[in-house]
This record gives structure tokens, C-alpha cells and sequence, in this order.
């Protein structure tokens, strides 16, 4: 197929204005889905009581059965309990389909309830933020993000077609010509070599979220039946109760070798189950549930389960998946990220940078070549304080979110707020003060978001210090080595915005320097659409 | 009508709403027909269903930069809702349950 210049000029206009339109939200997206890549990890940063270490493969009878044998339970209550892990060293332990649904944190060697940091911690703040944007209403959120997905691979895709040279571009970084060519190798070069990451994601995500976009259709093949196609995909099955006594399972350890077992003979790889679950506890129709939903060795998530009948130890399912679902299920894992690889967690969250990078560099380079075109200043002032936010500003204002986590204790209140609310209203706060800084200051505004971003990434791993006496050697003991990286990475995250700020302040200076003269006519592919 | 006549900016806002809602008619269109008739020629429901809402994604994707891209805007347009229309309402009909 010849690619005509009337069909680059069309990807360059829809490259340019898609870009323009929902790069603050693609931001978001990007900003927050790379910290969600070590969600984990910022939680053991900002609660100090997940800072053990813990042996993975521990028995859980000594946690589970007492719960177990201690509960009254109602009629069709489920009981689920998620293994710790090294990421993640407490036991989550929660009960749900009664009249009150109950979530506690279980200390891997006592097993007593955890008092936990009254806070939402990055788990339950970046990473909903980075598929829902926190809109709830109607699940517009979801909507939104999905609709910015898409646009993300059209624009992977109409940015490959405005390129005549991808190679060239792929190696052209050059930061001392000037700012408006510099950023936009940047944004070229970051597109480029970040490109399986930026089409991964979104495809991903949207997977995820497949049944909440495509409901209808995709239960088309089940006759319509939406549960039909959730336990398909799923594997979960609803057990009613009978209502009749029945026994109580007397070792849960026991299902989770036989699953485990099962799995690797499958596999040919170590499995090790990560959640389990017990239906109508002490019900003739009790069932319990191993999972492996994000297996250590494997990518695709969600693809083991098996259920046994407490008593007999009757399996009551095996859940298998076909290839084409597994295919999808792998693509899904990619994105969740769950398996045994540091370096793959590092590439990703590098990933994520660089489409952050990448959109910001969008941005400033649109506003640039806007300004050298004689755009009305309003527009231009417009543009530019909404940019700022939306970049610079997200980020001082997730450093606000972790500072404010270290200022406050469990018993702070201010205004019929508590901790957690607290630290989520200090986020936004901060977030619409960068908007409204940015629309006074102006020009400035980027440059001194940057300033605030490296005040905020330099205070944070000190308060983590006062605050808890980890810091960075001293952290470095089993199990706060996430602490000491979150610190690193605070403390990396500030020198790079101190140089940011420093370069942003040279360009400014040669920018006010330099007499303003007409444009020279864009190279094809060279400056955006009109 | 001819494309040529309208403003660049109606033109465009055209495009970018065939692209978005017309794209994303068409792929739930395509997701449920292609799912169902993958089901009607024997593949497993789940299957049908998986690979019909992989490939409806890079189909959504797609018509959005023809959308941008076409010449014949008029046409595509009518290509787009036709096939929506046609698939969304037939699709129930092709699966075998």
C-alpha cells in the first residue's frame, strides 16, 4: 500500500488533536498506572505495619481454621483468605454475600487483626485512579478511560504513519538544538522505543474491562446469559447452600498442595496458589476454592482454580480455559503484572515514564509550535495552565498524597475528615492549586511545578524517616527493602525535577533573548495540524 | 452531500464522531456477530467470545483512523452505521443457543 501525503496529512491532524484533547486524561492514566506498577511497595511505604518479612510459603491452617471454626456464619456467606506473599505480608481475610461484608488484615504469624494505617494507601487511591479515574457516577470513569484507550492506539498508530523516517527518528536526540526540535526528538524518540508498551496497555486494559464495554455482544455466544459468560471466563461458580449441616474441611493446607500439585504436573512449572475460599462453611453444600490467579511463574491471570468438597475431598471443579481465552488471559496478566520478575516490573514502570515523557513532550511541543504560529495568547494561556496541571501538577500532587500520609496519624481530623480522607483531600488540593497556579504564572508555570514537585520527592523520604526511622541503609533488613527503593526513587524523582526545572529556566531565558520572526514553512510530519 | 463543501472544522467533528460512536457501534456490531457465528460453526462459546472482543478492539481502533483517513466520507459513513445496524440487530439471531 503507497501511503499518500493526503493520508499522512489526515493521521497528522487526527495524531494532533486526539493528542490534545484527552492528553490530560492519557496522563492520568500513564502517571498512575506507572506508580500502580509498585502499588505494593508504596504501601509498605506509607504503612509501616506491612514492613515484615514472611515466609510465602507458610502453612495457613494455623491462620485459616481458627477463623473458620470461630465464625457464625450466615446462609451463602463466602469466607476468602489471600496468602501473603513478599509484596504483600499480611493476610487479607474477608467475609461477604451475608447481611455485613467484613476485609481485615491478619498478621501472617499470630493471626490476629492487624491494626492498619487508617489510610487508602496506593492500592486503594493510584491504582482505581488509573482505570476509573475515581468518577463513579455511572461508571463514567471506566468509560472515559476506555474511550482514552482507544485513542491511545490510534495514536500509536496514526504517529507511526506521520513519520517518514521511524529509524532515523528512533535515534535522533539532540538536547542542545533548540527547545521546540529537542522536545519534539524527545517525544519521537520516546514514542518509539516505549511503542510495545504503548500499545500493550491499552489493548490490555480494555481487555480487562471487555465486559463492562462490550457487555451485550459479548454474551451473544451464551445466548445473551451474562452470568454464563462471567463463569466462563471467570471459572467462579456460585454454590447455594443446602441448608443442611455438613462438615467443617479440617485442613485447608491439604487442598492447596493437592491444587498445587495439579497445577505444576500441568504446567510443568512450581505453582502456588495465592487466594482460597470457602463457600457456606459447614453446609451439606460447603465447597472450598483454591485460586492461582496471579501465579509466581506464569503471565496469564486467572486461569487455575480448583474446588473440593470439604469431608470427601471430592473435586467438585477443575477449571480449565481454551487457548484463545488464554491468549487473552496472558495479555491480561502482562498488564497486572503479578508474576516473579523484578526486571520485567522495572522495564514496565520504565515504560510507563516514557509514556509519560512522551505525552508531556506532546504537549510542550504543540504549545511551542502554537506559540512560533501567532496563537491567540488567551488560547495558548489556556492550553498551557491545563497542561501544567495535568502534568507537573498530578505529579507535585501525588507526592502531596504521600507527604500527607507521613504528616498525619490515625487519630488526625479536620473537618469531618479523617486520615485517610485527609490525605486524599491533600492530593486534590494540591492538584487544582497547580491549575490555578499555572494559569497565573503562566509561562513560568511548568518551571515552578517542578521546583514544587522537588521540594515535595525531597521532604517525603525525610518524614519517612522521622516519621518511622526507616531510611535507605537502614531499611535495607528483610522486608523494608521496598521502603528503601520507594525512598530512592523519591529522592531520584527530585534531582530529576530539579534538572527539569533548571533546563526549563535556560530555555525560557534564551527564549525571552531571542527576537520573534515568522515560521519557516513545516516539514511534512515536522510540526502538528492546523 | 459532498464532504468537500462542509467547513474543515464540521468536517473533522464529523470524522471524529463516525470514528468514536460509529467505531464503537460497528465493534460491538462485529464483537457479537463474529462471536456468534465462531459459536454457530462450532467453536466454544467462551473461545468465540474471547477472540471476537480481541480482534473488535484493534476493529474499533481501526475504523477510527478511516474515518480520519477516508476520502469519501459519505460512504464510509454509510459503510459504518450499515454494517452496525446490520450486524447488532442480526447478531442474536446467528448465535446457535
Amino acid at each position: 500500500m503507497r501511503i499518500t501525503d493526503e493520508f499522512r496529512k489526515s493521521m497528522n491532524w487526527l495524531h494532533t488533536w486526539t493528542g490534545i484533547a484527552l492528553s490530560s486524561i492519557l496522563f492520568a492514566m500513564f502517571w498512575m498506572g506507572t506508580l500502580t506498577v509498585f502499588h505494593l511497595e508504596i504501601n509498605k511505604w506509607m504503612m509501616p505495619e506491612t514492613r515484615i518479612a514472611v515466609d510465602t510459603t507458610m502453612p495457613m491452617d494455623p491462620v485459616v481454621m481458627p477463623q473458620l471454626e470461630a465464625g457464625t456464619f450466615e446462609e451463602g456467606e463466602q469466607v476468602f483468605f489471600a496468602r501473603p506473599s513478599e509484596r504483600m505480608p499480611l493476610i487479607r481475610y474477608a467475609r461477604f454475600g451475608g447481611s455485613e461484608r467484613q476485609s481485615h488484615f491478619l498478621h501472617p504469624e499470630t493471626g490476629e487483626i492487624v491494626e492498619r494505617t487508617n489510610s487508602h494507601g496506593a492500592s486503594d487511591f493510584f491504582y482505581p485512579f488509573h482505570f476509573s479515574l475515581h468518577i463513579s457516577w455511572m461508571g463514567l470513569g471506566y468509560w472515559i478511560v476506555g474511550l482514552a484507550s482507544v485513542a491511545m492506539l490510534v495514536l500509536a498508530v496514526s504517529g507511526i504513519f506521520i513519520h517518514r523516517k521511524i529509524f532515523q527518528d528512533f535515534f535522533s536526540f539532540r538536547p542542545k538544538k533548540q527547545a521546540r526540535r529537542s522536545t519534539l526528538d524527545l517525544h519521537n524518540m520516546t514514542a518509539i522505543i516505549a511503542l510495545p508498551f504503548h500499545i500493550l496497555f491499552p489493548l490490555s486494559g480494555i481487555l480487562i474491562f471487555a465486559l463492562v464495554y462490550f457487555p451485550d455482544s459479548a454474551s451473544v455466544p451464551f445466548g445473551g446469559d451474562r452470568a454464563a459468560l462471567n463463569e466462563t471466563r471467570s471459572g467462579f461458580t456460585t454454590y447455594e447452600a443446602a441448608g443442611e449441616p455438613g462438615p467443617m474441611p479440617q485442613s485447608i493446607d491439604q487442598y492447596i498442595d493437592r491444587a498445587e500439585a495439579i497445577w505444576t504436573e500441568r504446567d510443568g512449572r512450581t505453582a502456588h496458589a495465592d487466594y482460597l475460599r470457602v463457600a457456606n462453611v459447614g453446609d451439606a453444600n460447603s465447597v472450598v476454592t483454591i485460586q492461582q490467579s496471579f501465579g509466581p511463574k506464569k503471565v496469564a491471570r486467572g486461569t487455575d482454580m480448583i474446588s473440593f468438597r470439604p469431608g470427601t475431598g471430592e473435586v467438585v471443579k477443575d477449571f480449565e480455559i481454551g487457548k484463545i481465552r488464554h491468549a487473552s488471559a496472558y495479555l491480561e496478566g502482562a498488564h497486572f503484572l503479578r508474576f516473579d520478575s523484578w526486571a520485567v516490573r522495572w522495564l514496565f514502570f520504565l515504560g510507563g515514564l516514557a509514556g509519560c515523557a512522551m505525552i508531556a513532550t506532546g504537549l510542550l511541543f504543540w504549545m511551542r509550535a502554537r506559540i512560533k504560529k501567532g496563537m491567540e495568547p488567551t488560547s495558548v494561556r489556556v492550553v498551557r495552565a491545563l497542561s501544567a496541571g495535568s502534568v507537573t501538577g498530578i505529579i507535585a500532587a501525588s507526592g502531596a498524597f504521600m507527604v500527607a500520609n507521613r504528616l498525619l496519624t490515625n487519630e488526625s481530623t479536620l473537618g469531618g475528615l479523617d486520615r485517610a480522607a485527609l490525605e486524599v483531600a491533600a492530593f486534590y488540593v494540591v492538584w487544582l492549586g497547580t491549575f490555578i497556579h499555572a494559569g497565573i504564572r503562566d509561562k513560568a508555570a511548568w518551571r515552578e511545578q517542578m521546583w514544587l514537585i522537588a521540594v515535595i520527592a525531597g521532604a517525603a523520604p525525610i518524614l519517612n524517616w522521622i516519621t518511622t526511622g526507616g531510611f535507605i541503609v537502614g531499611a535495607l533488613q528483610p522486608g523494608q527493602v521496598a521502603v528503601a527503593m520507594t525512598d530512592v526513587v523519591l529522592i531520584a524523582a527530585s534531582a530529576a525535577a530539579v534538572m527539569g526545572a533548571r533546563r526549563m529556566a535556560k530555555t525560557e531565558a534564551l527564549e525571552r533573548a531571542k527576537p520573534v520572526r515568522a515560521p519557516r514553512a513545516a516539514a511534512a510530519g515536522l510540526a502538528p495540524a492546523e | 452531500m459532498s464532504t468537500m463543501t462542509l467547513p474543515q472544522p464540521v468536517e473533522r467533528s464529523l470524522r471524529l464522531a463516525l470514528g468514536t460512536i460509529g467505531g464503537y457501534a460497528f465493534a460491538n456490531g462485529f464483537i457479537g456477530s463474529t462471536g456468534a457465528l465462531l459459536s454457530r460453526l462450532g467453536l466454544a462459546p467462551g473461545e468465540a467470545s474471547s477472540i471476537a472482543l480481541l480482534v473488535g478492539i484493534f476493529v474499533f481502533a481501526g475504523i477510527v483512523v478511516w474515518a480520519a483517513a477516508t476520502t469519501r466520507l459519505l460512504i464510509t459513513s454509510a459503510v459504518v452505521v450499515g454494517y452496525a445496524l446490520l450486524a447488532n440487530l442480526t447478531a442474536p439471531y446467528i448465535a446457535p443457543v
